[in-house]
Parts: C-alpha cells; sequence; structure tokens
C-alpha cells in the first residue's frame, strides 16, 4: 500500500552525538571554513579593507609585510581577499539559507495542494531549469542593474527550481507512506500532514543539497562577478579580484589573480565535501 | 453500526489504459466480528481496503454507515498497516503517535494520557517503550503500538491489512492472539486482508473470498474453509502447504497456465457474474458450482 | 553419495560480531535440505557464503566445505568456484530490468558455451521450467512478467549451467500462494529428474514440510537441530525447534503463553 520510506534513519534527539566526526576530509573541511569565517571576519575589523593603495608601487610580490603580495594599485592582496571573504562566504550562506527556506514551502505546497498548484510550479520550474544557472543570472541581473543585490536574487533563483524539484519528490514519496495514511484516518487535515508530517521528514534531502548549493552559489557568483554584473568596485569580492589580476598574469605577476581564486576553489570545496559528509550522516 | 460498501468499481486510469481493480464488490463491516477479505495479487482486496478506509474513491458505488451510531463520527475508520515501523512517523516517539487519534478528536490532555496508558497495557507494551522512536522498536513491538493506536480512539471498524505478513513466525502467533484478545474485549469491527489462510483461519468470522476484482465467495469461515464450493476457493486452500510432512498436499500443477477470467476454466465473464446462494448465508460467483 | 558437506562455517560481521557460529550440515544428490530459522538466523548470509556472495563488512571467518568430494570451500574462502548456482527472493527484482529475457539468456548461454544456437537452448530451457510460451517470454521485459513467471526464469538460468547444487534463498515468499505450489514442484521434479541436490533456505515451515527431506533449524547463528524432515516435526529434539512448531499450530510445538513483548 505505500512506498517504503526510509525510516531507518532519523533527525532524532540525540542529533549532537550522531554529528561525530569521523572522516579527515570533513574534518579538514570544517576546520577550513572555519578558520575563513575568522579571519573574514577579525581581518578587515583589525587590519583595515584596504580599499585604498598602501604601497606606491604596485605588483609587490608575496612578502612577509604583504603574505599575498600587492595588486596593481598597491592594495594588499591577502586584506582584500579577507575583505571579499565576507561577501562570498555569507553570500553562499545565504543563497543556501534562502533558496532552502523558499524552495521547501514550494515543493511542499506543490506535493500537497493537489493537480492545478502542482502543475503552475512545475511549469515554472520547468523555464527557469531551462536556462543554464550563470546565463540565468546574467539575464537576470541584465535587466535589473548591475548591483549585488541582484546578482545573489538571481543565484537564489537559478537554483531555486533544484530545490523545489527535490523536495516535492522527496514529499510525494513521504505522503505515499502508511504513516501519513494513518494521519488521514486519524482525522488530520491536508495542512497538517504536510507540516507535521512530510515536510519534517523529507527536509533532510533539501537540507544536504543546500550545501551543495552553497558551494555553487560561490562560483556562480564569483563568476558574474569577474564579467562585472556582481559586487562592484571598490568592494572586494573574489571574482571581480581575479578579473583585475588577469592581465597582471599575463604580465608574469601571479599572485593578484592566483589568491582569490584559491580562496573561492577553498571555499567551494569545502561547502561541498561539507555537503558530502552530512549526506553520509543522514543516511 | 455497520460499514457498507454497496456495488464498489474502481478502475485506474494510466496513460490512456484502462485498468479494473475492483468490479462490482459489496461487503458489511459489522462490530464484533471479522470480515476477511482473501485473495492473491490483483484480486483487488487491497483496492477494497483503501477504499473501505476512505483512502481511495470508488470509481462507482457507496461506502456508508448504517445503524444507531455507538460514538462520534469522527474516526469510525482505523487501519493496521503491513509494515509496523513504516506505519510511524520515523520522526516522532511512539506515545506521540498513540495518543495522536485522540489529539485530532479534541480528547483533553489529561483524558488521552489516561487512554494511552490503558491502552498500553492492553497491546501487552512496555511502557517504557513508548518513548522510543520507531526505527529502535521490533517488528512486534512496533505492530503493537500500531494496534494501540489504531484501537485508542474506539473505533467502529478496524481494517487489518495484512498485519502479520511481514513478521517472524513466532512473533505472529502472539500478534494474532492479541487482536483476537481485543476484539472481544473492544467489541471493534475487523476487516482483515490477507492472503494468508492461516492468518484467516485464526481471526475470520466470516470470508469474502476475491478473484481478480470480484468477489467469487463468501460465507461464515467455517464453511469457506471446510467446505468451498467455488473452484479458486479450493485451489487457494488447497494451495497452502500443511506444516506436516505426513499430510498429503494437493494443489501442485507444475506448468504455469494463462490467466483466465475463470480460474475454473469457465465463462463467467461472459455469463453474468451475479453470486449465487449454495447455502445459507454462503453465495458463490459460479455456475458451475451451483450445478452439483 | 554425499554432495555437499559444509562444517564449522563461522561468519562474522562489522566489529567482529559474531553473526553464524559452526554451521555444519551435508546434502545428498537427488535430495532436498532446508534451513529454517527466522530474520536474524544467519540463514541466508550461510547460503551465500557457500557461494562466496558475502556482502562487504561480512566475512566467513572459518569453514570448510565439499561439493562432490572436492573441497572448494577453505578457511571460510572460495578456492575454486563450485558447480553450484543460486535463486532468490524477489525474482523480478532478481533480473535485469532493463534487457529483455531473451537477451538475458542469451548472454548467459553465450558465456556458458559459445553455440550459435542459443535459441533454441534457451527455448528447450524455458520449456524444462514449465513456460507455456518460451518465444513470448523471451521477447519480454522482467516487469511485464508476473512474479511467478520470472521466478520460472530465474530456475531455469540457474540450471542453465547444469550445476550440481542448487542453493535457492526464500524462492516462493512473496508468491502467490498458487504459484508457489507450481514453483515447489517444478523443484521437486526438477531434483527427481536431474539428480541434483538442492538447499531450500526458508521461514515458512509449510513450505519446508512439504519440499524437504531433511531439516536443519537454526537460531541466532547457530544451528539447533539437523534431522530428517518427519521427526523434526513430530519428534522434535530442541525447544527452539518446538517453538517454531507451535508457531506454525503444530501439536508437537510448545503452547505459547502470550507474554507480554519486551
Amino acid at each position: 500500500m505505500a512506498t517504503v520510506v526510509d525510516t531507518s534513519v532519523a533527525l532524532r534527539g540525540n542529533l549532537a552525538g550522531r554529528m561525530r566526526l569521523g572522516d579527515p576530509f570533513a574534518y579538514a573541511a570544517f576546520v577550513l571554513l572555519g578558520l575563513m569565517i575568522v579571519l573574514a571576519v577579525a581581518v578587515p575589523l583589525l587590519f583595515g579593507t584596504a580599499d585604498v593603495a598602501q604601497e606606491h608601487q604596485g605588483l609587490l610580490p608575496p612578502s612577509l609585510d604583504h603574505p599575498f603580495g600587492t595588486d596593481k594599485y598597491g592594495r594588499d592582496v591577502f586584506l582584500r581577499c579577507m575583505s571579499a571573504a565576507r561577501v562570498d562566504i555569507l553570500l553562499g550562506l545565504g543563497v543556501a539559507a534562502v533558496t532552502l527556506l523558499i524552495g521547501t514551502a514550494l515543493g511542499a505546497l506543490s506535493a500537497t495542494f493537489g493537480r492545478a498548484v502542482d502543475m503552475v510550479v512545475m511549469r515554472v520550474t520547468d523555464i527557469l531549469l531551462a536556462f543554464p544557472g550563470i546565463i540565468l543570472a546574467l539575464i537576470i541581473t541584465a535587466s535589473l542593474g548591475k548591483n549585488a543585490w541582484f546578482a545573489a536574487s538571481a543565484v537564489v533563483i537559478a537554483f531555486l527550481p533544484l530545490v523545489v524539484r527535490l523536495t516535492r519528490s522527496k514529499a510525494l514519496e513521504v505522503r505515499s507512506a502508511d504513516f501519513v495514511a494513518a494521519a488521514r484516518l486519524s482525522g488530520t487535515s491536508t495542512t497538517r500532514i504536510a507540516v507535521e508530517h512530510v515536510l519534517p521528514n523529507a527536509f533532510k534531502y533539501p537540507f544536504v543539497q543546500s550545501t551543495l548549493i552553497a558551494s555553487l552559489a560561490i562560483l556562480d557568483f564569483a563568476a558574474l562577478s569577474f564579467l562585472g554584473v556582481g559586487v562592484q568596485p571598490p568592494q572586494a569580492e573574489w571574482g571581480g579580484m581575479i578579473a583585475e589580476g588577469v592581465g597582471d598574469t599575463l604580465g608574469g605577476s601571479w599572485w593578484p589573480a592566483f589568491f582569490p581564486g584559491l580562496m573561492v576553489l577553498l571555499a567551494a570545496a569545502s561547502f561541498q565535501i561539507i555537503g558530502d559528509w552530512l549526506d553520509r550522516r543522514l543516511r | 453500526m455497520e460499514l457498507r460498501l454497496d456495488d464498489i468499481t474502481v478502475v485506474y486510469r494510466r496513460r490512456g489504459v484502462e485498468t479494473r481493480a475492483v468490479w462490482g464488490v459489496s461487503l458489511r463491516a459489522r462490530r464484533g466480528e471479522t470480515l476477511a477479505l482473501v485473495g492473491e495479487s490483483g484480486s483487488g482486496k487491497t483496492t477494497m481496503a483503501k477504499v473501505a478506509a476512505g483512502l481511495q474513491k470508488a470509481t462507482t458505488g457507496a461506502v456508508s454507515w448504517q445503524g444507531p451510531a455507538t460514538g462520534p463520527a469522527g474516526q469510525r475508520v482505523q487501519m493496521v498497516f503491513q509494515h509496523p515501523v513504516q506505519s510511524l512517523n520515523p520522526l516522532w516517539r511512539v506515545d506521540r503517535s498513540v495518543r495522536e487519534p485522540l489529539r485530532r478528536a479534541g480528547v483533553p490532555q489529561r483524558e488521552a494520557t489516561r487512554r494511552v496508558t490503558e491502552m498500553t497495557g492492553r497491546v501487552g507494551l512496555d511502557p517504557a517503550l513508548l518513548d522510543r522512536y520507531p526505527g529502535e522498536l521490533s517488528g512486534g513491538q512496533a505492530q503493537r503500538v500500531a494496534i494501540a493506536r489504531a484501537l485508542v480512539g474506539g473505533p467502529e471498524i478496524v481494517i487489518l491489512d495484512e498485519p502479520t505478513a511481514s513478521l517472524d513466525q513466532t512473533v505472529r502467533a502472539r500478534i494474532l492472539a492479541l487482536l483476537a484478545d481485543l476484539q472481544s474485549s473492544t467489541g471493534a469491527g475487523y476487516l482483515l486482508i490477507s492472503h494468508d489462510i492461516s492468518t484467516v483461519r485464526r481471526l475470520a468470522t466470516r470470508i469474502a473470498v476475491m478473484y481478480r476484482g470480484r468477489i467469487v465467495e463468501t460465507g461464515p469461515a467455517s464453511m469457506i474453509l471446510d467446505a468451498p464450493r467455488h473452484p479458486y476457493t479450493s485451489a487457494l486452500i488447497a494451495a497452502v502447504p500443511v506444516a506436516d510432512p505426513r499430510v498429503p498436499w494437493e494443489g501442485r500443477r507444475a506448468r504455469a497456465a494463462p490467466e483466465s477470467p475463470c480460474p475454473a476454466g469457465g465463462q463467467c465473464e461472459e455469463h453474468g457474474q451475479g453470486l449465487h446462494a449454495v447455502g445459507t448465508d454462503h453465495l458463490v460467483a459460479c455456475t458451475s458450482a451451483t450445478i452439483h | 553419495m554425499t554432495l555437499l558437506a559444509v562444517d564449522g562455517l563461522s561468519i562474522d560481521g562489522p566489529g567482529g560480531r559474531h553473526i553464524v557460529r559452526d554451521f555444519a550440515i551435508d546434502v545428498e544428490e537427488g535430495e532436498v535440505v532446508g534451513v529454517v530459522g527466522e530474520s536474524g538466523s544467519g540463514k541466508t548470509l550461510t547460503a551465500l557464503s557457500l557461494l562466496g556472495l558475502l556482502p562487504s563488512g561480512v566475512r566467513a571467518a572459518s569453514g570448510e566445505a565439499h561439493l562432490g568430494g572436492v573441497r572448494y570451500l577453505h578457511k571460510g574462502r572460495i578456492q575454486e568456484r563450485p558447480h553450484a548456482t543460486m535463486i532468490f527472493q524477489n525474482p523480478t527484482a532478481a533480473l535485469n530490468p532493463t534487457m529483455r529475457i531473451g537477451a538475458q539468456l542469451k548472454r548467459l548461454l553465450v558465456f556458458l558455451e559459445k553455440r550459435h544456437d542459443w535459441r533454441t537452448r534457451a527455448e528447450a530451457l524455458l520449456d524444462s521450467v514449465g513456460i507455456d510460451e518460451p518465444r513470448a517470454v523471451m521477447s519480454r521485459y522482467p516487469h511485464q512478467l508476473s512474479g511467478g513467471m520470472n521466478q520460472r526464469v530465474m530456475i531455469a538460468m540457474a540450471l542453465a549451467a547444469e550445476p550440481r547444487l542448487l542453493i535457492a534463498d526464500e524462492p516462493t515468499t512473496g508468491l502467490d500462494v498458487t504459484v508457489q505450489a507450481q514453483i515447489l514442484d517444478l523443484i521437486r521434479v526438477t531434483v527427481t529428474t536431474r539428480g541434483i541436490g538442492v538447499l531450500f533456505v526458508s521461514h515458512d515451515m509449510g513450505v519446508i514440510a512439504q519440499t524437504c527431506h531433511r531439516v536443519a533449524v537454526m537460531y541466532d547463528g547457530e544451528v539447533r537441530e539437523f534431522a530428517g524432515v518427519d521427526e523434526i516435526f513430530h519428534a522434535p529434539r530442541a525447544d527452539y525447534t518446538r517453538t517454531l512448531l507451535a508457531a506454525a499450530g503444530q501439536p508437537s510445538g510448545r503452547v505459547d503463553d502470550g507474554t507480554p513483548a519486551r
């Protein structure tokens, strides 16, 4: 009468116990991300954001004074990277959180309230999914304007369909479970079933997905800023810094583009690894 | 009070293909007795259970309650499912699951707790287990929880959908004994869906045999089990291997027979499949059965 | 002559937990030996270990097995592949869902002996397991056939290699009772005509009673009793055997007192 729902795993009260780290990669990812967040907060507070030049001569290679060197305007690359970290990491987390909230709500709605609602939601997600994420984000920012907020919203819209689809799919599975049938027999209303039974049991899937979305969001946002439609100068942002540093690399000064690139890689990879770890833990 | 299903037909439409799961089936489920719906896969018995529970709409036919009301209108029908652990919300402690029908019915907290405690005792469940999650319980324990949940609100009819099919042999016997016991103490009626003759033998007062969406025979349990008239019923009972090597086993056929509308090779599909009486309260849908 | 002789088979799970301890059994040619137990008894893992099919994390720590006098299992490990095949529970799931039956049979037969006339051989095989229209069945996918039909196909595939021993793990659990009767009869006929031995794993006492010549009763990883089917059902010696019989409704069983679940 029902499909099998994974009941062997539950986000139970002893969640803390089950989240014990046992995996060196995941451990490293947590430490790295934690470190980046701490530095992103502390460094700009203590040392400033290096929006203006500190050295008269630009393109100084990495040294003790300037661990990541300086860019062509004489700005310390390390300080700029940390200033950028605030934006990018915050963005990753923000996009993940917003897509999770809105996406799960829409997905659950789509799965619960019948064909008509489902059709509408599905067709809209179909349209959004027809565009590659970057293109969609570009279109949106191009029409709205070059602004970090617009770019962030564009990234949210690009990823929303994925969360909606996944939530809907899992919600439909949960809805066909015997315990939902039992709830109906006990007189539970459709809305209450969605909120008390379906959503909580379906949630772990989009939750894991959102960590991966955080990772991809950082990459997309960096790409948008690289193309000039995201964060505007002089605010530092990894993608923007890479764009500025490309020319310098060709001239032999590799550091203004390399270090922000490295930051993007480390941040995105950390989120991915954490996402994989979460996925394994919750199964 | 009696749950009536009259002339139920359920047709599924999938990609333009129509499948008739149930065809013109009528049933009555009453308090204090067990009606067993017996059949193999494709018989439509599961669909009938869903219709009776109100979880599925019949394409044609009526579901109604007849007789004097013995309680509030809500939750007259409850259900116990085949896979006990999956019939409980994995994120809820089982106490909450048992309590839920009472909460939905607006029973105040204190009274609800009293009833839950009482029912827990009656189903033979250790009260300490109420704090556990379904994944921490064995099949037998989880089924006891599910039974408690089903009965705590005092339903008229409980649908038992293969209640012991996924339980171990030794646990099965105890759960069946429990169900029989609870029927006499609560007075609830059971609609038992099963393909297992021994389970049916243990619990059924009356039996209705289904084959490919239709009822082929119905009557008192003893009559159906010991003196079946429809060839399909006979074949079904004979096919069950007896747990005794000394008892000769009938029902063997090495070759795969093609699916026919009539298990006896007749033409009931064309010749009108009404049920004919072959004894007091004993109906058979087979023209050849009435001949002898 | 003794077809299969197993001795001292022990299986450990993750963390060194003992799942099966000291399993020993023998099967003669033309005989069906049953292994009966409830879930958690270790009967399925035992069957899998005899063909080296244990899942990861589970290993046979010790055990010897001889097939036709030749030792093929030593210290729990397969030394050379035995001339034995297996059929499983849920036949539809055990077949490749993306290939038609005919294609699956072709693959198997060509692997066993490269012949151009695999089609004739396939049809003969399907006919020998009681399938009336082999060509029709061969053109279908597993999900288009009934569970009973798929089980016949699986038996045909298991017999294609002409094994000396057939291991059947709950082959009729989940099938309709009338279909089950047919499949069990098919197995019985196969044993008689081909003279193979069958190791039949099941939890159903009725099936065991009607199919097996000798029975091993397993509980919690151990063989509690191993005797002829009549003795098991009418003169059981082990307590657990009596418990199983009582649950199956047998007079020789001990009456269950229905104590509350703990």
